[in-house]
C-alpha cells in the first residue's frame, strides 16, 4: 500500500471540505494552533515551564530521578535529502526519481545521521541547485494545481480558489497552517502576474514556497510563553517530530488532524499515533533508516572491488547485497519480533537470486525471501554488504572489521592509529605463507600496536571465514582459516562468524550502543544523551525483551522529546 | 570577445538594471586566468618523465606529452609531491586540492577545507559572475562525489562540479549573448524577483532564532545575496555560442570523450567572455565507474574503463607496483596512448585560448594551467608521488621549462599550490595543513 498517497488523498478530501468555505480562516480560530501551546508559566525544577492549562497543553511527566529533564534547546533541523523527497511528494504531483539528487552533491552530512544534519551547509552553489530543483518541481505542480486545490482545475483565477490553493500549498509544504504567510504569498503572485503572466506567477509562487526556510527546515521552537525556560513543542512541531522520526517523512492526515485539535500534546494521544506509525513498514521508514545509518550496510553501493580478485563483484551485486540487508532488517522489524537481538543474530537472511550467489545458494523464486543460513553465519553483522565494505579491494580486512565492531556496534572509543604505524605494519619481514591473522599477531607483538589492536582485532579474526565480498571460506590458499578467538570483555570465546554475531546480539554492550544511536537519531545529537535515560532505554530493548518500536515509543513520550529549553545550542 | 552592456529587456528588467550596484569589469590585458585540470588516479609519473634530459632545463617531452611540445618552454613538470591526507584506496580526491583530512568518519569522504582553486578564485574573481566554475563527469546519471566534487570553500562546504552539458549551456551560456534564448531576459528577471522575496522569508525565520541557529539563516541569506550579485554580473557578459553534439551523457554506462572535450570548450568560452577567471575540470573517475568507451583513436582500444579495465589488470600483474607494471609492454602502450590523447586535448584547449582576445592580448597569454593527478603514481595508495604540471606563465613569475623529481615524501603538494598562488599573484602565506606547508617551491618562482 502506498501510505503517503492514501494519507494525502484523505488530506485532500478533508481540506477540500474546509478550504472551500474559508481556507484562510480555517485554523485562525483554533486557539491551539496559535499561541494555544503557550499555557501558563509554572515552576518546576527546570525553571519556568509551560504546564497543563487544559486541552492542548503539554504536561511534564514527573521525573524523580532527573533522567528526563528537558534539555534540548530551541532549534531548527534541516530536512535530510530523503525527507525532502518525501515532503515534496505531498506537495507536487507526478514526482519521479529523487528530486534531491539535483542538489545532494553540494550538501555534506556532518553527523552520523542524515536526519540530524542541522549543520548542513547552505553555500551559494547549493542554494542555486535548490532553486533549480524547485523550478522543475514548480513546473510540475503548475501543470496539475488541482492536486493541491481541486478548484484550480476549473477556476484557477478566481480569487477564492487561489486563496484556497495558497493556504493548502503552505499547509502541505510547511506541515502546519501558515495563515500569516498567505497574504504575502498572494501579493507576490499578483505582482508577479503583472510582470510575467499568471502561469509564471503561479510557478514562481510555488518555487518561493519550496525554497522557504519553513519548507527546508522543521522547527523545534515551541510556542514560547514569555519568560518560560522550558517550552513545549507546538502541536504541529510535535506531529512533524514524530513523523520524521518514525516515517522519515512529513506528518500524515491523522497526525495533522490530531495537531489541529491540540490533542497531540496529550501523552496518550501521542503514544497512540506513535504506535500506529510503528505498526507497518509503510509508515516506518524512519526506523529502517535508523538501522541503515547506524550500521551503514547500504554504503556497499558505492564500493568497488579489484576485478582480478573478485570478478563477480558488480554494481548489480553490490545493490543486491544492500537490498539483502535492507529487506532483512525490514523483515525483522515488521514481520518477525522487531527486536534488536534478532537483527543482530537471526539464523536467517533475506535473499534474491543475485544476493544468493554469494551464499552459494539459489533463491526460491523472484523477489526477496527469507532463507535459513548455514550454521557458521547469523544476523546482520555477517552480511556480505558489511563484509565487502570492511575489506580492501582485493581481500578481507581483520582490522577494518574489528574496528567496525568495536566502534559502530559496541560504541567503544578506539584512538586513531599513530602516524607512520601503517608503514610499520607493511614492513614486517616474513617470507613464509602466512594468514592475515598471523601477520596481525606479529603486529600486535609490538607493544605500541598491541595496546590498541588487542581490543578490536579479535572481532575481525572471528569473521575471517567471510572473504572480501562475504563468501564463506575455510581455507586461505592452502592455509586453514582459524577463527576461534577469545573475547574477554564480552566473557566469550567464539569459533566462527555466527558465534560472534550471536554473542554480540546478546551483549548488553551492543544493546547500550544501539540505545545510544537510537537516542542520537531521535534527538539529533550526541550532546543530548543522558546516561540514565540510556540505561532505561537499554532495559526496554534487552532486559524487558522490548522491540525497537518500544524503544522509540519510550523516547517519544519523554519530556526530552516533547519540550525544549531556552538556551545556547550545543554543537 | 566579450561585450559589456546592459542586456536587452524592459519593464522590471530595466528597473533591476537601474539598481545594479555590482558591475562586471571588462576583461583586460592584466587579468589572470587559472585552469585546474584534474585527472583521476591514472597518471603514472614514469610515463610522463622527459626524455633526452641533460639537465633540469634541457629535455624533451616524453611521447605521452608530445602534443604539448609547443608549450614545453612555458611548462614546469614536477614529480614526487606527497599529500599527507590523500589516504584511501583510490586517493581521496577531496583531499587533493585542499590538503586537509576529510571531515567525515570514513577517511576518503568529503573535503576538509578550502581548495586551492577556490582560494585563488577568491583573489581573482571579485568582478566576474562566478569566482570559479567547475566541470566534472557524472556517471550513470549521478555524481560520484569523490570524483566530481574536488572543490570546496571549506570543510563541509563543497563547491560541486557541473556535469551535464545541456545544463551547463542552459545555466551559464543561454542567458546572455548570441546563445541566449528568447526568454533569457525574463528568466533572469524572474530569478532576481525570486531571490528578492527569499531574503524576506529567510529574514522572517532569522528573527525567531538566536546563536548558531541564526547563523544557519545568516549563511542562507548571504548565499542569496551572492546569487543576486552573480545574476547582476551575469547579465552584463555576452559569451560565444556553445553547443554540445556528443551523445547524451549521464544516462548510459559510458563516460564519453565528447564530454571532456565539451568541458574544455566551455572553459574556453567562459574565460573568454569573462564569466569567470578560474575553471576546474575533473576528468575520469573511480568507484563503480562504468565502462569507459573505446577511446577515439587507434590502435588503442581500451575495452573497459581505464580504472578497472587497465589499471586493475596491471595491478593484477605485479601487485600494484609502479616498477612492475611497466614491464608489461602492452599495458604500458595502452596507457601511454590514453595519456597522449589527453595531452592532445589539453594542447587543443591551450591552442584555442591563443586565438581568443582579452583586452588586446590573448586569453592564452594570460592563463596558467595546473594539471595534476589526484591519486599519485600508483593506482592504490599512491599519495606520496603526485605528479603535476604548470603550463603557461601569465606574469612571468614562474621559472619554466623545468623538470624536477622530488625526493619521495619530502615536499607536500601544498607547496606546489602555494607556488601556483604566488604565480597568480594571490600570495598566500600557507595552504592546507600548516604542518606540511612550508612555502613556495624552491627555485620555482622567478
Amino acid at each position: 500500500m502506498d501510505w503517503s498517497r492514501l494519507c494525502f488523498a484523505t488530506a485532500i478530501g478533508a481540506v477540500t471540505a474546509l478550504a472551500c468555505d474559508s481556507p484562510a480562516e480555517r485554523f485562525k480560530s483554533d486557539s491551539m494552533t496559535r499561541g494555544g501551546d503557550a499555557g501558563t508559566p509554572g515552576n518546576t525544577a527546570g525553571g519556568n515551564v509551560a504546564t497543563d492549562g487544559g486541552v492542548g497543553h503539554a504536561v511534564l511527566v514527573p521525573d524523580p530521578k532527573g533522567c528526563d529533564a528537558p534539555r534540548i534547546p530551541l532549534r531548527i533541523r534541516r530536512l535530510s535529502p530523503t525527507q525532502y523527497d518525501r515532503t515534496v511528494r505531498t506537495v507536487v504531483p507526478g514526482v519521479t526519481g529523487s528530486p534531491s539528487s539535483g542538489f545532494v552533491n553540494s550538501l555534506t552530512q556532518t553527523g552520523r545521521f542524515s536526519g540530524a544534519a542541522n549543520t548542513l551547509s547552505l553555500g551559494a552553489s547549493h542554494v542555486d541547485q535548490l532553486l533549480e530543483v524547485s523550478s522543475q518541481l514548480a513546473d510540475l505542480l503548475a501543470k496539475s494545481p488541482g492536486y493541491v486545490a481541486p478548484c484550480m482545475e476549473s477556476a484557477p483565477r478566481v480569487d477564492e480558489c487561489l486563496q484556497t490553493f495558497f493556504a493548502e500549498l503552505l499547509l502541505r509544504a510547511f506541515r502546519r497552517p501558515a495563515d500569516e504567510q498567505i497574504a504575502g504569498l498572494r501579493r507576490f503572485y499578483d505582482e508577479s502576474a503583472v510582470s510575467f503572466g499568471s502561469e509564471d506567477a503561479l510557478r514562481l509562487s510555488v518555487q518561493r514556497v519550496l525554497v522557504s526556510p519553513d519548507f527546508l527546515f522543521r522547527t523545534e521552537l515551541g510556542d514560547e510563553p514569555a519568560g518560560a525556560n522550558v517550552v513545549p513543542l507546538g502541536h504541529y512541531e510535535l506531529a512533524s517530530a514524530v513523523s520524521y522520526l518514525i516515517s522519515d517523512g512529513p506528518p500524515d492526515a491523522p497526525l495533522l488532524a490530531a495537531a489541529q485539535t491540540g490533542k497531540l500534546s496529550q501523552q496518550r494521544e501521542l503514544a497512540l499515533h506513535t504506535e500506529r506509525l510503528l505498526r507497518a513498514r509503510a509508515t516506518g521508514a524512519g526506523v529502517e533508516n535508523l538501522f541503515r545509518e547506524t550500521y551503514g550496510y547500504s554504503k556497499i553501493r558505492g564500493v568497488t572491488k579489484d576485478r582480478v580478485a573478485f570478478p563477480q563483484f558488480t554494481g548489480e551485486l553490490a545493490d543486491a547485497m544492500a537490498r539483502e540487508s535492507e529487506e532483512f532488517v525490514a523483515h525483522v522489524l515488521w514481520q518477525d519480533d522487531g527486536r534488536l537481538p534478532t537483527v543482530l543474530g537471526a539464523p536467517y537472511t533475506v535473499l534474491n537470486t543475485l544476493a544468493a550467489t554469494v551464499y552459494g545458494k539459489s533463491a526460491p523464486r523472484a523477489g526477496f525471501f527469507p532463507v535459513q543460513l548455514a550454521k557458521q553465519r547469523a544476523g546482520l553483522l555477517n552480511h556480505p554488504s558489511l563484509m565487502a565494505q570492511l575489506a580492501t579491494s582485493a581481500e578481507s580486512s581483520i582490522v577494518q572489521r574489528g574496528l567496525y565492531m568495536a566502534r559502530q556496534v559496541l560504541c567503544r572509543e578506539v584512538p586513531k592509529a599513530p602516524p607512520g604505524v601503517a608503514n610499520a605494519f607493511v614492513t614486517i619481514n616474513d617470507t613464509r605463507p602466512i594468514t592475515q591473522r598471523q601477520r596481525l599477531e606479529q603486529h600486535r607483538a609490538e607493544p605500541l600496536c598491541g595496546s590498541c589492536h588487542d581490543g578490536f582485532d579479535p572481532f575481525g579474526v572471528a569473521l575471517e571465514n567471510l572473504d572480501g565480498i562475504g563468501r564463506f571460506r575455510s581455507k586461505l590458499g592452502d592455509l586453514p582459516v582459524d577463527t576461534a578467538v577469545a573475547l574477554p570483555e564480552l566473557q566469550a570465546t567464539v569459533a566462527n562468524p555466527a558465534e560472534l554475531a550471536t554473542t554480540l546480539a546478546a551483549s548488553p554492550e551492543a544493546t547500550e550502543c544501539f540505545a545510544r544511536r537510537l537516542h542520537e537519531y531521535t534527538f539529533g545529537g550526541e550532546s543530548f544523551t543522558q546516561p540514565c535515560q540510556l540505561d532505561a532505554l537499554s532495559d526496554v530493548l534487552l532486559v524487558n525483551d522490548g522491540t525497537v518500536g518500544d524503544g522509540v515509543l519510550n523516547l517519544v513520550q519523554s519530556n526530552t522529546f516533547r519540550f525544549r529549553v531556552n538556551g545556547k545550542v550545543p554543537r | 570577445m566579450r561585450q559589456v552592456g546592459v542586456a536587452s529587456g524592459a519593464g522590471l528588467l530595466g528597473a533591476i538594471a537601474a539598481q545594479l550596484s555590482v558591475r562586471a569589469a571588462a576583461p583586460s590585458a592584466t587579468d589572470r586566468c587559472l585552469v585546474v585540470n584534474v585527472h583521476g588516479n591514472a597518471w603514472w609519473p614514469r610515463l610522463l618523465r622527459p626524455v633526452n634530459m641533460s639537465s633540469a632545463t634541457e629535455w624533451t617531452f616524453a611521447q605521452t606529452l608530445d602534443p604539448l611540445s609547443a608549450y614545453s618552454a612555458q611548462s614546469s613538470l614536477l614529480e614526487g609531491f606527497y599529500n599527507p591526507h590523500g589516504v584511501g584506496l583510490h586517493g581521496n580526491y577531496g583531499a587533493t586540492l585542499c590538503v586537509q583530512p576529510a571531515p567525515e568518519r570514513t577517511a576518503n569522504e568529503g573535503i576538509g577545507g578550502i581548495t586551492i582553486d577556490r582560494a585563488i578564485a577568491l583573489g581573482l574573481g571579485a568582478d566576474v559572475p562566478f569566482k570559479s566554475i567547475n566541470f566534472g563527469h557524472s556517471y550513470g546519471g549521478r555524481h560520484v562525489p569523490a570524483v566530481s566534487n574536488v572543490s570546496a570553500d571549506g570543510a563541509n562546504q563543497p563547491y560541486p562540479a557541473m556535469s551535464d552539458p545541456a545544463a551547463i549551456i542552459d545555466q551559464l551560456f543561454a542567458l546572455t549573448g548570441p546563445t541566449a534564448g528568447p526568454n533569457a531576459a525574463q528568466r533572469l528577471a524572474k530569478k532576481r524577483r525570486l531571490l528578492d522575496v527569499m531574503t524576506d522569508d529567510i529574514s522572517r525565520m532569522q528573527g525567531r532564532l538566536a546563536g548558531e541557529e541564526r547563523a544557519i539563516m545568516d549563511q542562507y541569506l548571504n548565499s542569496v545575496v551572492e546569487l543576486e550579485q552573480q545574476l547582476d554580473r551575469l547579465r552584463q557578459v555576452q559569451c560565444a555560442a556553445l553547443e554540445y553534439t556528443g551523445p547524451t551523457p549521464g544516462y548510459s554506462d559510458e563516460i564519453n570523450p565528447h564530454q571532456s572535450k565539451f568541458y574544455y570548450d566551455a572553459a574556453q568560452a567562459a574565460l573568454a567572455c569573462g564569466l569567470t577567471r578560474v575553471v576546474t575540470i575533473a576528468h575520469e573517475g573511480v568507484g563503480d565507474e562504468p565502462l569507459q568507451p573505446r577511446y577515439p583513436f587507434e590502435p588503442v582500444s581500451v575495452p573497459e574503463s581505464l580504472h578497472d579495465g587497465v589499471q586493475h589488470e596491471m595491478n593484477g600483474l605485479k601487485n600494484d607496483s609502479d616498477e612492475g607494471w611497466a614491464d608489461a609492454a602492452s599495458f604500458a602502450s595502452k596507457v601511454s596512448s590514453v595519456y597522449r590523447w589527453r595531452s592532445q586535448q589539453v594542447a587543443e584547449f591551450l591552442d584555442g585560448l591563443q586565438t581568443l582576445d582579452m583586452g588586446g592580448v590573448t586569453v592564452g597569454a594570460r592563463t596558467l594551467m595546473m594539471w595534476l593527478n589526484t591519486g599519485g603514481g600508483r593506482h592504490h595508495q599512491g599519495h606520496e608521488e603526485i605528479p603535476l604540471m604548470f603550463i603557461g606563465n601569465p606574469d612571468g613569475r614562474l621559472n619554466t621549462g623545468r623538470y624536477e623529481k622530488l625526493e619521495t615524501n619530502t615536499v607536500c603538494v601544498s607547496d606546489a599550490f602555494l607556488t601556483l598562488a604566488h604565480a597568480m599573484q594571490v600570495p598566500l602565506e600557507t595552504f592546507g595543513d600548516p604542518a606540511h606547508s612550508v612555502g613556495p617551491l624552491a627555485g620555482a618562482l622567478a
